[in-house]
This record gives C-alpha cells, structure tokens and sequence, in this order.
C-alpha cells in the first residue's frame, strides 16, 4: 500500500512540473530545455529553509517557488530576445549553467554529497510522516496547480499567450508587450516548479544535483510532449505514462541499474513514436501547429 | 615563457578536438537547419563500436579510428534514412525534429549504457606517458593525435567543400534547398551525405577522446554541448565559423583554469555562449537566422 502511495506523490510532483512546462511550452509556444534546472531550484531552496527553519509547508512551499521565479528572470530575461531554435539553445546552455552551479557551489548545495536529512512537510503543527499524508498534500497540490492554471489560461491573459504562440509579430501589432507577457509567464512556470521541486525534496529528505541534468529536462519535455502540448490532461497522461509504466518493470525482475535504462529508453523511443505518429500527443487535439 | 606555451598547445589540442565537433554538427545544421542533438550519442556509439572492434581484433590505433569514422558514418546515415528524411517528407518543422533528435540521444545513450555498463572503459590504445616538448609546451601524445586528426580531416573536408561537385551540392543545398531542387540536386541524398561526413568526423573525435580519458555512455552529451555552442557562436551558417569559434572556446577555457577552480570550466564556456547570443545572436561569421524555415 505504501508503494501506491509512492507511486501517486511522484505522478503528482512530476505532473506539477509537467504543468508549468506546458503553460510554457504548450500554451506560449516557448520550448525551454530548463524546468528540471527550476525544479532544482525550488528543491534546493526548499531544502535549504527546511532543515534552517523548519517552517510550515505552505510557507517554505511559497518562498522557495518565489526564490525559483525570481531565478527564472535570470534566465528569461536573456533567452526572451531569442526565437525558436536559439531559443532551446539558449535554455538549453542555462539548464547546463544551473546543473553546475548545483553540482559545484559546494558552500551552499554540498555539491554532489547534496542535502540530506530534509524534515518532512509540517502542517498545523503536526509533521507528516507517512506516505499516505504525502500523497494526500502532493494530489492536492497538483488540483490547486491544475485549477490556478486553468483559471488563468482561460483568461486574458491566457488568451494572449495563446496569440504569442501562433503568431508573436501579429500579437505585437495588437499593442501587446509579448516580453511582458513572456515574462510574467516565465515567472509562473517557474514559482509552479519551485512549489514542486520544494515537495520533492521534502519527501524524499534529500536533494543532490543527479535529480536535475538535462535528461530530466528532456524526460519533462516529453512527458508533455507524449501526453499532448497545450492540453488540459495531456501533462498528466504524459507524466502518468512516463512514471508509472516503467514501475512494471519492478516487478518483472529486472536490476536497478537496467532498469533506469530501460526506463529511459522508453522515454526516449516513445518521444520519438509520438513525434512520428501522433505530433499533437496521445491526448492531444488540433493543438499548436508544428512550427 | 613556457606557461604561455604550454597554454597555446594545450588551446590548439582541445580546439582542435572541438573543431572537429562544431565544424561537423554545423554541417548538418547548415544543410537541414535543424539541431540534430543525437550527433553526440553518434560521437559516443562510433567509439564504443571502435573500442569492441580494436579489443577483439587487436587492432592499431589508427585502424581503430577509420572503424570509428566508419560505424560513426554508417550509424549518421541510417538515423537520417530511417527517421529525419521520413519525418521531414511528413513536413515536420525544426521543432518536431528536434525533439525526435533529442528522444534518439535519450534512447541510444541508454542502449549504450546497458549493454556496456556506466563504468568508464579503458581502451588498448590508452596512452598517457609519451609526450613530447615543443617550445617549452609538453604535449602529450593524446593531445598530438587530436591535432594530426584535426589537420588532416578539417582541410580535407575543405578541398571537398570548395572543389568537388559533392561540396558544392553540399553548399547549394545550404544555401537554398528549394532552389538547388529545381536545378536538378537531389536533397535528400545530399543531406544524407553531409550527415554521413559530419557522422564520420565525430566517430573520428570520439575515438581519439576515448583513448584520452576513457568511454562512458554519457560522453556524448559534454561533446553535444561543445558543438553547438561552437557553432552558435562561430555563426549560424557558417562551417568554418564554427571551427574558429572551438578554438576560441578551447583557449577560453584553458585560460579560465588558471583564473577559477578548473570545476567551474564548462560553466565558462555556457556562459560564454550566453553572452554571445543576448550580444551578437549571429555568431561571428554567420547570418541572423531568426526563424528556421524551409
């Protein structure tokens, strides 16, 4: 039973993450190979405030996201004067900058001996222990992620997004600052990932920077990729696809090292498929063209 | 002074490594204008399938590398055949190219992890005792194989560019493929061809890297990131551009391990190409190209 449990915080955690790389992605039309860099950041930061301050989960949930979004400037203000492919690349360099300051500014994150010993999530006083708990904060964070985004894509806001993405020159003839708007949707793609990645290390009890190099950047990419870009439940099949499929491999016997491989062949050659023959994703409609 | 010497060939030999990276991966942008990720794991297989061959046959040093130019070729070709040209016949932009090159980098670095494992292979031909001083510089033998194959392949490619009806095709097709279609080049061959060169190069680079400091299957990714940020930087556009720019970034580099804890080098070289692209985003040689389109 505690295995299910596990099963369902993971699916959740990572679909959170796979939900703030959609907004951006799916529904701006930015491809950024950086969100495991971000997600990185909100585990590291929450990391961090939790074994200093031991503080109720929502509030170092909140302030390691808003660590994380400001982090995202850092990021976006550079890359956003580029399109498409320099675009990736330029994300692409950042994911690579992030994963070595992880791995190398020993002083703060340990380097590769990471964090360990992460208190588990306080709520109302109480510490959450088991795994049941966790799973009932991490499902009900993925609903309220799910619900701030719907609500927001359907806005405004999220209209105009949706222009920048089919055309960015057209939307900016409308009067509209896309840098504003591209910014700002950075910011929430990023304080999304932070609230995730402050999860992650919090359940896990310890962070160190192989959770967070470019495959997982690339694993995150294709989950929605697979589960459908711009969707609302593509992410979650996509993740739903990428986490729990390979957890049958467990049970056919096979070793944790083949394992990780295989798991990551099946990604892999899945992306691929889906590129093939379903580019709009499993769950995916007349979605955004392929440009 | 002998530092200054010694960092000049230890410049030369890494960007002569670089440069065999960065001049084949744009190539292929040049000719398919998309970024063909899974070069890197082409740079990784070629060298696993040389070191296999060179174990069980004995072979010398230089027939290990043609095996490695050779299986890096072959492989660049079939990944061409078998999923890009099908995929752009189904008009898949640069973007859905892009990521089937990135699902085929996750699924061959992982074939290749399980079917030799993560831990690093030394090759018969590691040799890290000879060296040799020139002007002061120790140069080790690794470093001089890097440079020999850099000089003989890099203006190789040159002459074939510049003078045989291949290398012009190659360049038409860069220049505009629809147009160098109407008069009579075949696209699709060409681009096969220029994947299978770049491919070669690779296997080349890769095998020489490999005898330097060993296989892993993650070896592929730091030599993805070299490419394209030589070729970022050198310009879109640019063959020769790139190469420049991997010894630009190769003395960068070197000159950055005596300034900062040698850790924090391929930080330089991202940030670096940071720079060059919120600065001068066409690259030093090349043309601005805002949005691939063909």
């Amino acid at each position: 039973m505690s295995y299910l449990f596990h099963i369902v915080v993971f699916l959740s955690i990572y679909a959170i993450v796979a939900y703030s790389l959609d907004l951006l992605a799916g529904h701006t039309g930015l491809l950024s190979l950086a969100q495991a860099g971000f997600f990185g950041i909100g585990a590291y930061s929450g990391a961090l405030l939790a074994v200093r301050f031991d503080m109720p989960v929502l509030v170092n949930m909140a302030t390691a996201a808003v660590i994380t979004a400001a982090g995202s400037l850092l990021v976006s203000l550079p890359s956003l004067r580029l399109h498409d492919d320099y675009f990736v690349i330029a994300t692409f360099a950042f994911q690579a900058l992030l994963f070595s300051i992880f791995n190398n500014w020993i002083a703060v994150t340990r380097g590769p001996q990471g964090i360990p010993g992460i208190p588990r999530f306080r709520v109302l006083g109480h510490s959450i222990q088991s795994d049941a708990g966790a799973a009932v904060l991490s499902v009900t964070m993925l609903f309220a992620s799910g619900i701030l985004l719907r609500r927001l894509l359907s806005s405004p806001f999220g209209r105009v997004l949706h222009s920048i993405r089919e055309d960015e020159l057209f939307t900016q003839s409308l009067g509209k600052s896309t840098v504003r708007f591209k910014l700002v949707a950075f910011a929430v793609s990023a304080f999304i990932a932070g609230c995730a990645g402050c999860l992650y290390a919090q359940y896990v009890g310890y962070v160190d920077p192989t959770a967070f190099t470019i495959n997982d950047s690339i694993l995150i990419l294709s989950m929605i990729v697979i589960g459908g870009l711009g969707t609302f439940i593509g992410p979650i099949v996509g993740t739903a696809i990428l986490v729990v499929f390979p957890e049958i491999l467990r049970f056919a016997g096979i070793t944790s090292n083949a394992a990780a491989d295989l798991r990551q062949m099946f990604y892999g050659g899945l992306l691929i498929l889906v590129i093939f023959f379903r580019p709009y994703g499993i769950a995916g409609r007349q979605g955004p063209e392929w440009r | 002074m002998s530092t200054a010497a010694q960092l000049i060939a230890n410049s030369v030999a890494v960007g002569a490594s670089y440069a065999m990276l960065g001049v084949s991966f744009a190539l292929v942008y040049n000719t398919t204008r998309f970024f063909h990720f899974a070069h890197g794991v082409v740079y990784a297989t070629a060298a696993y399938v040389a070191y296999v061959a060179a174990s069980a046959w004995r072979l010398s040093f230089l027939k290990a590398v043609i095996i490695s130019a050779a299986a890096g070729a072959l492989l660049g070709l079939v990944m061409d055949r078998t999923l890009y040209l099908p995929l752009r016949k189904k008009k898949t932009g640069p973007v859905g190219l892009l990521l089937a090159s990135l699902g085929l980098f996750i699924l061959l670095q992982n074939i290749l992890s399980l079917t030799f494992g993560d831990a690093v292979l030394v090759t018969p031909h590691l040799t890290t005792a000879t060296e040799s001083s020139i002007g002061g510089a120790l140069v080790a033998e690794s470093q001089r194989r890097a440079i020999w194959a850099a000089c003989i392949a890099l203006p190789g490619l040159f002459l074939v560019l510049r003078f045989t009806k291949l290398g012009r095709s190659l360049r038409a097709i860069s220049s505009d493929s629809e147009l160098a279609t109407i008069i009579g080049i075949d696209a699709n061959w060409t681009i096969s061809i220029a994947f299978l060169i770049a491919s070669a190069l690779a296997g080349i680079a890769g095998y020489i890297a490999a005898a330097d400091t060993g296989l892993r299957p993650t070896m592929g990714f730091n030599a993805l990131l070299v490419a394209v940020v030589a070729f970022v930087i050198g310009g879109v556009g640019s063959v020769w551009g790139a190469g420049f720019a991997a010894f630009v970034i190769a003395t960068l580099q070197q000159v950055s391990v005596w300034i900062l804890p040698s850790k924090w080098q391929d930080a330089v070289v991202f940030t670096a190409l940071v720079l060059v692209l919120l600065f001068k985003p066409e690259g030093f040689h090349g043309y601005f190209v805002k949005k691939a389109s063909l």
